[in-house]
């Protein structure tokens, strides 16, 4: 795991990069210029076979790829650029990434016009990224910059061509500081590593071929916070390793940091970061525990050692073809493999004894700082039921070895073995919650939980400190049961058995443990499931639908028998308007008597008259003419035979 | 006539309520099975028994059988829970135990059909008597009226549906506890060392004797029975942890008819 981790961390993109610089610098280095310790023309074809080898598949996968890539590439275009470093000496090179993202096709200019420096394009690479055959290409164009003279230049924004469109980078700022301070610091330091990507390249070129030291690779430092502490006293401990960042390493063993008389945690995973110490960029993997004294007296720790492969690159022929060192890489892909011990300093400790005076009795090994909060759950509770008081003690400090508060005032409570957990401890790890929960009963109507009591040591004032939690208020919900009869009910067994039978409990106890002699029945089936319930209901639901039937027909034949009263009150306003034709009329006044002969048929002999005058007028037998006289008599009939059913 | 039937209705739930059941006229599945009423008191002192002699997996069985049948039995919860305790099987508090601690089931039940069937009919009364005759401009007041009869009465089919969901005796049927055996061959059952004398058995995920173990279940654990393949069982844990065990050490937590 932590191995894993390494290689992770000792790889990652600044990693690249870096290598990449330096890989950059020695191509520069061997071209043109003669290469004092170049190898023989025999050890140069093996050479350069191993090269092939290792680079050819790689890049026939890679131009596979490439071609391919367009026919599932995304359209999102992005461009940006990066500088390896902003800040360096005068006489160091830096390089300049231009990164397109999306694109199939992009171009960038070969040079960039800068006063005072010189920027040339290097070499470009692609990468490829298929995921869930979604495929996304990345295209990475290498820049090498090359100070002419001191000062804080700005490289102008890159205007890139990128799939018919033209896309800008932002402007980036280069500072090029004097050579001298810098180059006298790196040589009076000995952590510094190789000095070649340092030095202008006159210089680099007598030194190429110089190796650094493991000294000048990596190393490891070790801290604690604390020197002073007390046995059982948690304090942490933080181990740095540090590797150049120009220089590839992936750990071989796990971390040795074994020490005697003192516990170790186990080491987090590593944090990554980059550090720059003078002047050189450092990976550095950071690794955190606690540790804790077991014995008092002097305690050396550490030192804390891991075991590293690196990859040291080495110049490429000096004769070897441009066309395969642009194929192979800058450095000819030749690298040397080294084993590199990063180990720590020690720290020496001082360890003192828990003072035995004043330790309170429930003391039980908890140190640090820390605060109890206690809580009741449920706050309202029935007879028998559980209740479970949960003690939270939070607080920097041993919180794993904290063991369960004592608990007093537990008289009628019965006590189950309590739970704990640990919450999760906060960035540092040292500061941390741990909540314990105890289940109890109680068949006595208890208004308050048990208190508690909780005792620590305090490393900071050197005295220990106690706890209390005062008891949780507690709330009765009166059980709907009715009390148990003593009726002497025939009962599952008898009282010859039951006597035998129980148990020899507490005195206390032993009323509830006495069999009942009340027995009631009840059933097994939930009361939606019986008959007698679905019966019950299917009554009452047919109950309903017939009041609903009967109801509703009521209702209908009353708003039903309004309608000739109504059509009668119409009709009758309508026959009242004097210039209604003498056909409508009659039609009028015939409904209107039909009305009132469905009211009461013997009318018929009354009314007869004005069916025939309708029928005449109607079929033309005598002249459609209405006289006042007439209508007159007609309406008079008409009222008539309505009062004479009113009446 | 609407009194009468509000009358009517109020004596057949009351019946429903007191009245024990019909045998073998119920229509759940295993009601013929089973007995139809039992005494969760017998089976309280079932429970005394068995734990003096030493038998907590029966113990418990019979606690569990006087708690489904009566889920307000304090004794029998405090027994179960002391029982429970001591053979190292978790107790879960869920909001249904909560809640039946509150109420019965059958409380629940009863008052939500009272308040169900009796909103039913008002909502008839009021739609038919006073709604429909009302003019139009008074009809607005009776809407109000109406409206709230029927939520009324969709409360107390809200409460009914809620005491039926609560009640364990709905679930019983389909629930069995494990009771280990001496000499039980299949399941690879493991006795404790002797301090702690309850047998465990395997949960396996497969129905075969050397079948992946994937939780040893103590004694005492109730389980919910999905089938029954000769030898084998296939059970769901309250944890939904789900797998095969042997039918053998299964004892159903409703007693079958003698």
């Amino acid at each position: 795991m932590q191995i894993l981790s390494l290689n992770r961390i000792f790889h990652n993109d600044r990693d690249e990069k870096a290598a990449k610089a330096h890989r950059v610098r020695q191509v520069i280095l061997c071209t043109g210029a003669s290469c004092p310790s170049s190898p023989s023309g025999f050890q140069r074809t093996l050479l350069l076979m191993t090269c092939l080898r290792q680079r050819l598949l790689p890049i026939v996968l890679g131009n596979l790829l490439f071609f391919i890539s367009p026919l599932f590439a995304a359209s999102d275009v992005q461009v940006s650029a990066e500088l390896s470093r902003h800040r360096v000496a005068a006489g160091e090179i830096v390089q300049l990434d231009v990164k397109v993202t999306g694109a199939q096709e992009a171009d960038v200019p070969r040079t960039i016009p800068v006063d005072g420096l010189q920027i040339n394009l290097a070499g470009q690479s692609k990468q490829v990224q298929m995921v869930n055959l979604s495929v996304s290409s990345c295209s990475l164009y290498s820049y090498i910059v090359i100070p002419l003279r001191t000062g804080t230049f700005t490289i102008p924004a890159i205007e890139v061509r990128a799939d018919g469109k033209y896309f800008r980078t932002q402007p980036q700022e280069l500072i090029i500081e004097g050579s001298s301070a810098s180059s006298r610091s790196r040589a009076q330091t000995p952590l510094s590593p190789s000095t070649a990507g340092t030095m202008p390249s006159s210089v680099q070129t007598s030194a190429k071929n110089t190796l650094p030291s493991n000294h000048q690779i990596g190393f490891s430092e070790l801290s604690l916070s604390k020197k002073r502490l007390y046995v059982g006293e948690v304090v942490p401990a933080e181990i740095r390793f540090y590797v150049d960042a120009r220089y590839s390493a992936a750990p071989r063993r796990n971390i040795d940091f074994s020490n005697e008389g003192l516990l170790v945690e186990r080491l987090s995973d590593p944090l990554s970061s980059t550090e720059e110490r003078n002047g050189i960029l450092y990976n550095v993997a950071t690794f955190r525990t606690f540790v804790s004294a077991v014995k008092p007296g002097p305690i050396n720790i550490g030192p804390a050692s891991l075991e590293l492969a690196v990859d040291l690159p080495m110049a490429s022929p000096a004769d070897m073809p441009d066309v395969f060192a642009q194929l192979l890489g800058r450095s000819g892909g030749v690298t040397q493999h080294r084993s590199l011990t990063l180990k720590s300093n020690q720290v020496s400790l001082e360890v003192t004894p828990l003072p035995g005076e004043g330790r309170p009795d429930n003391f039980s090994g908890a140190i640090g700082e820390f605060k109890m909060d206690a809580m009741a759950l449920p706050q309202k509770y029935s007879l028998g039921d559980p209740v479970t008081l949960v003690l939270t003690i939070e607080g920097d400090g041993n919180i794993k070895a904290i063991g369960m508060p004592q608990l007093t005032g537990t008289e009628g409570w019965k006590i189950y073995p309590s739970t704990d957990r640990i919450g999760e401890p906060d960035a540092a790890g040292l500061h941390g919650v741990k909540t314990f929960e105890t289940s109890m009963i109680t068949q006595e109507p208890k208004t308050s939980t048990p208190g508690s009591l909780f005792s620590y040591f305090n490393p900071t004032t050197g005295k220990y400190v106690t706890l209390t939690t005062k008891p949780q208020a507690l709330n009765i919900i009166p059980s709907t049961t009715s009390p148990l009869p003593s009726s002497p009910v025939a009962t599952k067994i008898t009282a010859a058995s039951s006597a035998k039978a129980l148990p020899s409990g507490p005195p206390a106890l032993a009323p509830k443990t006495q069999p009942l002699s009340h027995e009631s029945l009840k059933s097994w089936q939930p009361l939606l499931y019986r008959t007698q319930y679905l019966i019950a209901s299917g009554v009452l639901l047919a109950v309903l639908v017939f009041l609903t039937a009967y109801l509703g027909v009521e209702w209908y034949e009353k708003k039903t028998s309004l309608l000739p009263e109504q059509q009668l009150k119409k009709l009758w306003s309508e026959l009242q308007d004097e210039e209604l034709s003498p056909q409508i009329f009659f039609n009028k006044a015939a409904l209107y008597a039909e009305l009132l002969l469905k009211q009461d048929p013997a009318r018929f002999a009354q009314l007869e008259d004005i069916f025939k005058r309708r029928d005449e007028i109607h079929y033309g037998a005598r002249e459609r003419v209405l006289r006042a006289r007439e209508r007159a008599k007609i309406l008079e009939k008409l009222t008539a035979a309505q009062s004479s059913d009113h009446s | 006539m609407m009194k009468s039937s509000i009358l009517l209705s109020l004596i057949l739930l009351v019946w429903a309520t007191v009245v024990p059941p019909i045998q073998g006229a119920s229509t759940h599945e295993h009601s013929l099975q089973s007995h139809s009423m039992d005494s969760p008191e017998g089976y309280y002192n079932e429970a005394l028994v068995a734990e003096t002699a030493g038998n907590l997996p029966n113990a418990s069985l019979a606690l569990r059988r006087a708690l489904v049948l009566n889920p307000q039995f304090a004794q029998a919860k405090e027994k179960l829970h002391d029982i429970l305790g001591k053979m190292g099987v978790p107790i879960q508090q869920t909001w249904r135990t909560k809640l039946l601690s509150l109420c019965s089931p059958d409380c629940l039940v009863l008052v939500g059909s009272f308040i169900g069937w009796g909103a039913a009919f008002l909502v008839l009364w009021i739609f038919f008597t006073r709604y429909c005759r009302q003019k139009n401009s008074e009809k607005k007041r009776m809407f109000v009226l109406v409206t709230l009869s029927l939520v009324i009465c969709a409360l107390g089919w809200v409460v009914v549906l809620l005491g039926t969901i609560i009640d364990p005796r709905r679930e019983a049927f389909a629930s069995v506890v494990v009771i280990t055996q001496e000499n039980m061959s299949i399941g690879n059952t493991t006795k404790e060392p002797p301090k702690e004398k309850f047998a465990t058995i395997a949960l396996r995920s497969t129905p075969i004797e050397n079948g992946p173990i994937l939780a040893q279940i103590p004694a005492g654990t109730l389980l919910f029975l999905g089938s029954t393949h000769g030898v084998w069982s296939y059970v769901k844990m309250e944890s939904g942890l789900q797998g095969w065990i042997a039918s053998s050490a299964l004892q159903p937590l409703v007693p079958r008819a003698k």
